[in-house]
C-alpha cells in the first residue's frame, strides 16, 4: 500500500510504502498462534528504497479448553507469549543539513541551521518479548491478567547535543541500545452482584525500569534548562530518565572537597530519576437499586522525581509558603558549600544553594489523585412511561475530574511539565498551568 | 443493492490491480527528494550559483546578530555596567554575578547559546568559502571575485572567533575545520587563539588587496561606506587593531593597523560598521532595546555605580540612561536608571566604530609611553 500523508504545514509531505501479512492458526480454541511480517520504506529514511522488515509472532494456550480440564472453580486460564518488532521513523527532514532564511536590511540571506542532518538515518527498531497469563475464577467473581515484558530499542532516535564549535548544536542520534523491563497486573473483581447492588472493582499495577545498555557516543543531555537547573542525561549503563545536576564534590568520607582557595569544587552528579517506582489505579463502580450509579478512579504514582523550578521563582521573590520555616534540611556538605545551617530559613537555604547544587529542585513527584468521580441516577422506566411515550430513558448526575490530589510535592502539580509529554524529558516544572479540576453536570434523554 | 455495491467494489479492486501490474513496481518506489523546505547544503557546496554566494554572505552578516542579547547580558552584568532583571531567569543575577557561592556553569544558556551562535556563523562562512571555491574552479568566479569572498568570509570568521574568545578568555577557543562537518579542533590557549584570529585577519587583508574594485555580492546598509574591497579592508584593519591591543602589541596597533583602518579624529565618533535591524520578514529587532521604565521583573537597567562614577561633564549620562519613576529591584539588587542605549527597536548596533579606534590609540599610546606623556597628547575628542 502506498500512502502519502500531508500535515498542515506547507512542503511537509512524506511518502512511505508498507506491506503487511499475517497468518493465524487456531486449533479448537486451545492453541492459537499468529505469525506476521511487515515491511516498511519511507523517504524519511536515508536509504529510500530499503525495506525494513518487522516480524511478529504470538502463541496462546487456553488450558481450560483442554479435554482433561475438569476444575469448575476456574472459568478460564490462558498462558500467552508474544514477540514483535516495530519501527519508528525519524522526524521529517532529520536527514538533511540545511540552510534557512536569515535576512538583514531587506536582503535575503541563508544561514546554516543548528541541526546537522544524518544522511544514512534509519528507523529505530523496538523488539518486545512478553509473557503472561489470564485467569478468571468463580463465574467472573475475580479475573487477573499478569504480563511481564522486555522491550529493547535499537538504533535509538533522539536528538543529541554536539560540540557547538562544529557549527551545529544538535544532530539526530540514531544508534545505541536501550532496554525497558516491566510488569503489568490487572485485577478485576465483582465482590457483590445481586439485583439491588452490583460492585465492580478494577485494580491495575504497572512498573517499568529502563537502562541505556549501549551508547557509542559520550553522554548527552536531552532536556532541561542547563546542568545547574537539572537536565535529563542519556548515559551508558544508567537509567534513561536519570536527572543530572551540579553538586559539591565529596570525598570518600562524605566531606566537602575544596579547591586551593577554599571554594567548594562543583561537579555533575545524578541526583534523581523521573521514572516512578510503580503506579497503581483503583477504579470502582457501584450500582444500587438498578438506578443509582456511583463510580470513582484513584491513580497512585509512587516515586519519580520532578524538577521543581516553580519554587525557585517563588523563593527569589520571597513568597514561598514555607520561606521562613526551617524544617527543610540538606546534607552537611551542601550546607557547608552554600554557607547555610539547618536553622537558616527554607527559602534562604534554597536560594543559597542556587549555583552550588541542583538537589533542592529535584523533588519527589509522588501523588495520589482522584481522577474521576461520578454519581448518576436513571429515572425508572415505570415513571418515564407515565410522562411520555416518546422518551425511553432519562438520566442525570454530576461528575468531576482531578478533584483531590495528595502529594508531598511542593508546587502546583507534580504531573505537568513545561516540555509536554515527550519520551524522556518529562517532569520539568516552571510554573505551568496545573491540571484543571473539572466539574460536570449531566442530563440525558434517550428517545 | 448490497450485491451491486460489492460488485462495484470488486471492479475497483480489479482496476487497481491492473494499474499496479501494468506500471510494474514503480508505484511502490519512493523518490529520493532533497529538502523541500530549505536549501540543502550539498547542493550549495557542490553546485552553487553566484546568487547562492550572495545569500550566504547576507545570511552570514545576519547571523552575526543571532545571540547578541545574551552576549550583552553577559558582558554588561559581569562588567557591572548594567543589570538584566528577569524574574523568570534567576541565573542572570545568581550565576553571572557570583551571588553567594554560585559559580558559572559551562552547561547553561549564557555561555552555550552565544558560543554556538558564533560557531554557526563560522560554519556559514566556511560553507561560503567552499561554494566560492567551486565557482572559481568552474570558471564562474574570477580570481578577484573569489578573493573578495575570501576576504569577507575570513574577516567574519575572525570576528566571530574573537567574540567567542571574549566570552571564554583564558579558557580559549577551538578551530572549526573548514570542510569536515563532524569534528572540531583542540582547545587553544588564549595566546594561540589570538594568534589564530590575527592570522585570519591578515590573510583576509591580503585577499582584499587582490579583490579588485568591487565585491561580487552586496552587504547591508550597516556596511555603508565599507562595502568595497578597499573600504572593507579598513574595517578589517580596525578589527586587527582591536586584536593587537588584546595581544598587548601596542606598537603594531599604532604603527601597522590603526593607520590602515578608518580612524579619523575629525570624523564623527559613531562612524563605523553596524548591525542593522528591521521589521521585515525573517529579519531581527534590536535585542537590547527595551522600555527604560519597564517593570522590575523584566527590565534592563544601568548599574547605579556607572552613573555615580561618571564625571561632571560626561554627556553619556543624558543619553544612555533614563532616571526611572520607580527604582527597579530584583534578587536584592536595585537600580534607579533604565538602560536607554538604543532608543528604538530598529536602532543599529555597532560592530566597531571610530570612537573605539580613537580609544585604542589612546590606550596604545598610554601603554607605549609613560602615563605622564599623555597630558601632551591631543585627546580632546
Amino acid at each position: 500500500m502506498r500512502t502519502g500523508t500531508f500535515s498542515p504545514h506547507p512542503n511537509l509531505c512524506t511518502f512511505s510504502a508498507e506491506w503487511f501479512s499475517q497468518e493465524e492458526i487456531n486449533w479448537s480454541d486451545i492453541y492459537v498462534a499468529t505469525l506476521g511480517l511487515r515491511g516498511d520504506k519511507s523517504d524519511r529514511n536515508g536509504n529510500v528504497s530499503k525495506i525494513y522488515m518487522y516480524p511478529k509472532a504470538s502463541f496462546a494456550w487456553n488450558m481450560t479448553n483442554e479435554d482433561f480440564w475438569d476444575n469448575d472453580a476456574i472459568d478460564n486460564l490462558k498462558f500467552r507469549v508474544a514477540y514483535g518488532q516495530t519501527g519508528n521513523l525519524a522526524t521529517f527532514g532529520a536527514k538533511f543539513t540545511s540552510l534557512a532564511p536569515s535576512n538583514i536590511g531587506g536582503l535575503g540571506g541563508t544561514l546554516v541551521t543548528n541541526v546537522r542532518g544524518l544522511e544514512n538515518i534509519k528507523p529505530e527498531r523496538q523488539q518486545e518479548i512478553e509473557g503472561g497469563f489470564d485467569i478468571s475464577v468463580a463465574d467472573g467473581l475475580a479475573s487477573l491478567e499478569f504480563t511481564v515484558y522486555q522491550k529493547k530499542i535499537q538504533d535509538m532516535l533522539l536528538q543529541r547535543e554536539l560540540e557547538p564549535s562544529t557549527g551545529f548544536s544538535f544532530e539526530s542520534f540514531n544508534s545505541g541500545e536501550m532496554r525497558n523491563r516491566g510488569v503489568e497486573v490487572s485485577l478485576n473483581l465483582q465482590p457483590v452482584s445481586n439485583p439491588d447492588f452490583i460492585w465492580n472493582s478494577n485494580i491495575n499495577f504497572w512498573k517499568n525500569t529502563s537502562k541505556v545498555t549501549d551508547l557509542p557516543v559520550p553522554a548527552f543531555d536531552v532536556g532541561g534548562f542547563g546542568t545547574s537547573l537539572g537536565v535529563y542525561r542519556i548515559e551508558e549503563g544508567k537509567s534513561a530518565t536519570q536527572i543530572v545536576g551540579i553538586d559539591p564534590q565529596v570525598d570518600d568520607n562524605g566531606n566537602l572537597v575544596t579547591d586551593g582557595s577554599g571554594n567548594p569544587v562543583i561537579v555533575n552528579k545524578k541526583l534523581g530519576d523521573g521514572e516512578p517506582d510503580f503506579q497503581m489505579s483503583f477504579g470502582n463502580d457501584f450500582q444500587l437499586f438498578k438506578n443509582l450509579d456511583f463510580s470513582f478512579l484513584f491513580h497512585w504514582k509512587k516515586g519519580g522525581d520532578v524538577i521543581n523550578l516553580t519554587e525557585l521563582l517563588f523563593d527569589l521573590n520571597g513568597t514561598t509558603p514555607d520561606y521562613d520555616d526551617t524544617d527543610l534540611t540538606f546534607t552537611d556538605f551542601r550546607n557547608e558549600a552554600a554557607d547555610i545551617t539547618d536553622d537558616t530559613p527554607n527559602g534562604v537555604k534554597r536560594t543559597s544553594l542556587l549555583g552550588v547544587s541542583t538537589d533542592q529542585f529535584i523533588q519527589d513527584g509522588s501523588y495520589l489523585r482522584l481522577r474521576e468521580i461520578g454519581l448518576y441516577y436513571s429515572i425508572p422506566e415505570s415513571i418515564i412511561s407515565k410522562i411520555s411515550e416518546g422518551i425511553r430513558g432519562i438520566r442525570f448526575g454530576a461528575s468531576a475530574t482531578n478533584l483531590i490530589t495528595i502529594s508531598p510535592y511542593r508546587s502546583y502539580d507534580p504531573e505537568v511539565s513545561n516540555f509536554g509529554n515527550q519520551p524522556i524529558a518529562q517532569g520539568i516544572e516552571v510554573a505551568p498551568y496545573p491540571s484543571s479540576k473539572q466539574y460536570y453536570f449531566h442530563l440525558k434523554f434517550d428517545f | 443493492m448490497k450485491y451491486l455495491k460489492n460488485n462495484f467494489l470488486s471492479y475497483v479492486a480489479l482496476i487497481c490491480a491492473i494499474v499496479v501490474l501494468s506500471t510494474g513496481c514503480d508505484i511502490l518506489s519512493i523518490e529520493d527528494r532533497s529538502d523541500p523546505n530549505n536549501s540543502e547544503l550539498n547542493q550549495i557546496i557542490n553546485n552553487p550559483t553566484p546568487s547562492d554566494i550572495n545569500t550566504l554572505v547576507t545570511g552570514t552578516e545576519s547571523g552575526l546578530r543571532e545571540e547578541l542579547r545574551i552576549y550583552h547580558i553577559n558582558v554588561g552584568m559581569i562588567g557591572r555596567e548594567m543589570y538584566r532583571f528577569l524574574a523568570a531567569e534567576p541565573r542572570n543575577t545568581a550565576d553571572l554575578l557570583g551571588k553567594g557561592n554560585s559559580q558559572l556553569d559551562a552547561g547553561s544558556f549564557y555561555i552555550t547559546r552565544p558560543w554556538a551562535s558564533c560557531y554557526s556563523v563560522i560554519r556559514n562562512s566556511n560553507i561560503l568559502i567552499q561554494a566560492a571555491k567551486t565557482l572559481n574552479e568552474d570558471g564562474v568566479f574570477t580570481d578577484e571575485e573569489y578573493n573578495g569572498v575570501l576576504g569577507f568570509a575570513k574577516t567574519m570568521k575572525a570576528y566571530q572567533y574573537l567574540m567567542a574568545l571574549t566570552l571564554t578568555n583564558e579558557n580559549g577557543i577551538r578551530i572549526q575545520p573548514e570542510e569536515d562537518f563532524s569534528s572540531t579542533g583542540d582547545v587553544l590557549s588564549k595566546a594561540d587563539s589570538e594568534d589564530l584570529i590575527a592570522t585570519l585577519l591578515d590573510e583576509a587583508a591580503t585577499n582584499l588587496d587582490d579583490a579588485g574594485d568591487n565585491f561580487a555580492f552586496s552587504l547591508s546598509s550597516g556596511f555603508e561606506s565599507f562595502n568595497t574591497p578597499e573600504t572593507f579592508r579598513e574595517f578589517n584593519r580596525a578589527l586587527r587593531a582591536r586584536v593587537a591591543v588584546y595581544q598587548e602589541d601596542w606598537i603594531g596597533a599604532l604603527d601597522d593597523y590603526l593607520p590602515e583602518s578608518f580612524i579619523n579624529v575629525n570624523a564623527p565618533l559613531g562612524m563605523g560598521v553596524y548591525h542593522v535591524y528591521s521589521t521585515a520578514n525573517n529579519d531581527m529587532l534590536n535585542p537590547v532595546f527595551s522600555d527604560p521604565q519597564a517593570g522590575s521583573g523584566d527590565s534592563w537597567v544601568a548599574h547605579n555605580s556607572w552613573v555615580d562614577d561618571a564625571e561632571n561633564n560626561d554627556e553619556r549620562i543624558d543619553v544612555k540612561v533614563v532616571l526611572r519613576d520607580e527604582a527597579a529591584s530584583l534578587d536584592g539588587l536595585s537600580s534607579d536608571y533604565g538602560l536607554f542605549v538604543y532608543q528604538n527597536q530598529t536602532a543599529p548596533m555597532p560592530i566597531i566604530r571610530n570612537a573605539e579606534l580613537i580609544l585604542i590609540r589612546a590606550e596604545a599610546l598610554a601603554q607605549r609611553n609613560n602615563a605622564g606623556d599623555l597630558v601632551s597628547l591631543p585627546l580632546n575628542y
